[in-house]
């Protein structure tokens, strides 16, 4: 029996690696969660033999937005629902130290999420995963068939759609899904963050995290990269809650600004948010830019 | 640490190893007990000094019960059980009562409200509760045959059942009676591979493939990220939590099971198809078998079962499915989940005279309105916080209107039909089981396949947290 399952196992193995081979695996990617997406996006860093790239972005789900299309040579390693220090714990894997470190203030308090992170300091997944493809994130056989059958839900509810159709034009449903279900949110979503942000940690949690990104800063600076803190805009009636004020007094008390380059939001900045901090795709665009410029005035300073 | 860790597969090796070693039959037990320790102490190394008092209670009272002076038997087992009952109510009760009775801003109430909750205390607890009161009652077992003269060959086979890490953090709770009499030398040629194999095939499979994929979608159940969802996703999510929750538990009771039987050792089954069930009496003799046997052997039949009378009979029910909510965890929303089981055991109890002529029909519809009532009280485990879980209740009656998110529910379906597939094997009978003996390998086969290639984002067992 033994035998007989480990010789199935080798044959689904052998066959799916071959198929993913064969139709091409920069075509075969699927992504069906944040998690999922995280990873690959980590992965994707890792094992990439283009190491061009002279700035990493690390931050939370805020920072995810920037655009880097439209930034050179910049990486973003801002994770959904994950950390500055999750950032921070893959390009210390990566071992290759960027010449600027980009270091999103918003979500300082937040911590490194191990179950995340461990998935890169394994050292038998990671050879497994750089050398053989259909082990990395976006190559998951049940993925794949989902997102086939996902596809013949959505032309059946459009189909559906389609007949019961009474002239308005509701064809778009499936495609604009979240937008529809999650749409009513923005409002308690931001109460929401205001009750959080309302909220201080003790002093003893404030310091001890401010030091272990102390400690970071140093290991970072050690390796010649330079330190740029960036905040990211978030709703205006969200900038002068009581946590925000507070993190960026401690960031100005443990990195002084005379010993390290601050990216400001504007004061006349108003943006869009989805909930109150995370940036609408048309604002994340505008603040891509600002960020860009930003940047380009700093590191022109430093050459 | 997890099964599913690296470190763990380390250990796991180093401890077969030694264990299976020619030259060290005398000190297997000896291997088992520090390899469980460390496996105990790799997150918290402090809370084995708890473990430690907890199994030396057990020891020591169950010694004495058996060779101390014959007046205090009674002595040392009631001051056992409470001793044992002490630990867990002071561990895992201690914040919520802080949080129902005191000022959590006083230095007490602080104290108490940040009490660290010990991995596994309520299982081992429980398993201790089991030796002394088996000890005790010597109904299992002569009490000369099972506790050794030799304090300290005691002490080792003690510390062996309450820690023997396949069990210790999470269960299934493994009775005295069941276990103590298997402790013995252990030879490599017994081995049943095939049925190690299949155990640890499938826990993982249920574990890696269908619970943690799961759990990325049912993880929106949580509050406040229902909110404004439509009732049809908040539907599957409970569906899927359900499916979640067995196979997170059931995959963990499988590589427990998978994990002894390679050092020679047979735990009982604890899941037996659960939801196939037509009636809530047989799915908690489905459910996580070795908790409601323990309730029943230790609890209900104790407190009178059902041979005092009617009335008697449903407030032992109800106190009993009480006592079991709170035993999983120190939220009141645990404790309205037992209500709602023990209502249920008790409603369907006293509908017994009602006899419906069993017909593919009925029995369909009694399966689904047990699936769905346990599946709806899933809900406060998921929401420990009762407004919390009130709130997704009226956001699911409210949402009707609301377009559904399909993307979610595809995946909902397909990460959940392997609990269906598993349960429809149970309930097609021959034809089905014949194929289940033909091509099981096949199935394994896959499975294995899934696990390697289609894990989800590990995450911890659901029942640590218990």
């Amino acid at each position: 029996m033994v035998k007989k399952i480990v010789v199935v196992f080798l044959i689904f193995s052998i066959i799916y690696t071959l198929l993913i081979l064969i139709v091409n695996p920069a075509k075969w990617s699927y992504i069906q969660d944040l998690g999922q997406d995280n990873t690959l996006k980590a992965q994707n860093f890792l094992f990439s033999s283009k190491d061009d790239y002279n700035k990493i972005i690390v931050g939370s789900s805020l920072a995810e937005r920037i655009l880097t299309d439209s930034l050179r040579q910049t990486v973003n390693l801002a994770f959904g629902g994950e950390s500055i220090y999750d950032g921070i714990a893959i390009v210390k894997a990566k071992k290759k130290y960027p010449r600027f470190l980009l270091i999103e203030t918003n979500m300082v308090m937040r911590p490194e999420n191990s179950n995340f992170t461990s998935q890169f300091s394994n050292p038998v997944l990671l050879f497994l995963k750089k050398y053989v493809v259909s082990f990395r994130e976006d190559k998951k056989p049940v993925v794949a068939l989902a997102e086939g059958t996902k596809g013949l839900v959505h032309q059946a509810v459009l189909l559906k759609q389609k007949l019961h159709s009474t002239g308005t034009n509701r064809s778009v449903v499936a495609s604009v899904n979240d937008k529809v279900v999650y749409g009513g949110a923005t409002k308690w979503a931001v109460e929401l963050n205001r009750k959080d942000f309302s909220k201080l940690p003790s002093t003893e949690a404030i310091d001890n995290k401010f030091k272990e990104l102390q400690q970071d800063v140093d290991f970072f600076k050690k390796k010649g990269c330079e330190i740029i803190f960036f905040e990211m805009p978030i709703n205006n009636t969200l900038v002068a809650t009581p946590l925000p004020v507070e993190i960026r007094k401690d960031f100005l008390k443990y990195f002084p600004e005379n010993e390290y380059k601050y990216i400001k939001v504007p004061e006349n900045m108003r943006v869009e948010t989805t909930d109150g901090i995370h940036l609408n795709y048309q604002d994340a665009t505008v603040y891509t830019n600002f960020l860009g410029k930003s940047i380009d005035s700093i590191t022109s300073e430093n050459r | 640490m997890l099964f599913t860790d690296l470190i763990f597969l380390c250990l796991l090796s180093v401890t077969f190893l030694f264990y299976y070693i020619p030259f060290f039959p005398r000190f297997q037990t000896l291997i088992l007990i520090i390899s469980s320790l460390i496996f105990y102490a790799y997150n918290q190394p402090i809370l084995v000094l708890l473990l430690l008092f907890s199994v030396s209670i057990n020891i020591v009272s169950s010694y004495f019960i058996v060779y101390g002076k014959i007046e205090y038997r009674k002595l040392f087992a009631v001051l056992g059980v409470a001793l044992n009952l002490s630990i867990l109510v002071f561990f895992k009760y201690s914040p919520l009562l802080s949080r129902t009775f005191l000022n959590p801003s006083s230095s007490v109430g602080q104290f108490l409200v940040n009490m660290p909750l010990p991995i596994g205390i309520s299982f081992f607890t429980f398993q201790g509760i089991s030796l002394v009161v088996d000890v005790f009652r010597e109904k299992h077992f002569k009490n000369i045959d099972i506790i050794p003269v030799s304090f300290v060959k005691h002490a080792e086979r003690i510390m062996f059942f309450k820690g023997f890490f396949p069990q210790l953090i999470s269960g299934p709770i493994v009775k005295a009676h069941d276990f103590l009499p298997q402790i013995g030398p252990k030879k490599f040629g017994e081995i049943q591979w095939d049925a190690v194999c299949k155990k640890l095939i499938l826990g993982y499979f249920f574990k890696m493939v269908v619970a943690d994929n799961l759990g990325t979608f049912t993880f929106y159940m949580f509050y406040p990220y229902f909110k404004g969802a439509a009732s049809i996703n908040m539907l599957f999510w409970l569906i899927g939590y359900s499916c979640q929750i067995f196979a997170d538990f059931a995959g963990y009771s499988s590589i427990a099971i998978g994990l002894a039987k390679l050092f020679g050792y047979n735990f009982k089954e604890n899941f037996n198809f659960p939801y196939v069930s037509t009636s809530f009496k047989e799915f908690w003799k489905r459910w996580h078998i070795s908790l409601s046997s323990f309730l029943m052997e230790y609890l209900y039949i104790p407190l009178g079962g059902n041979k005092k009378g009617k009335i008697r009979t449903y407030l032992n029910l109800m106190l009993v499915m009480l006592l079991g909510g709170l035993w999983h965890g120190a939220a009141w929303s645990y404790a309205l989940w037992g209500i709602i089981h023990g209502l249920a055991l008790s409603i369907e109890r006293a509908l017994s005279f009602i006899k419906l002529k069993e017909t593919r029909l009925v029995l369909a519809i009694k399966g689904m309105i047990v699936f769905f009532t346990v599946t709806l009280c899933w809900l406060f485990f998921k929401l420990t916080n009762f407004s919390q879980a009130m709130e997704f209740l009226g956001q699911f009656v409210k949402n009707i209107s609301h377009s559904p998110n399909t993307d979610s529910i595809v995946y909902i379906l397909i990460y959940a039909s392997p609990i269906f597939i598993y349960h429809l094997f149970y309930i097609g009978g021959e034809k089905f089981h014949s194929i289940a003996r033909r091509f099981g390998y096949f199935f394994y086969g896959l499975m294995l396949f899934l696990i390697v290639f289609n894990s989800g984002f590990p995450g911890s067992f659901i029942y640590f947290q218990f």
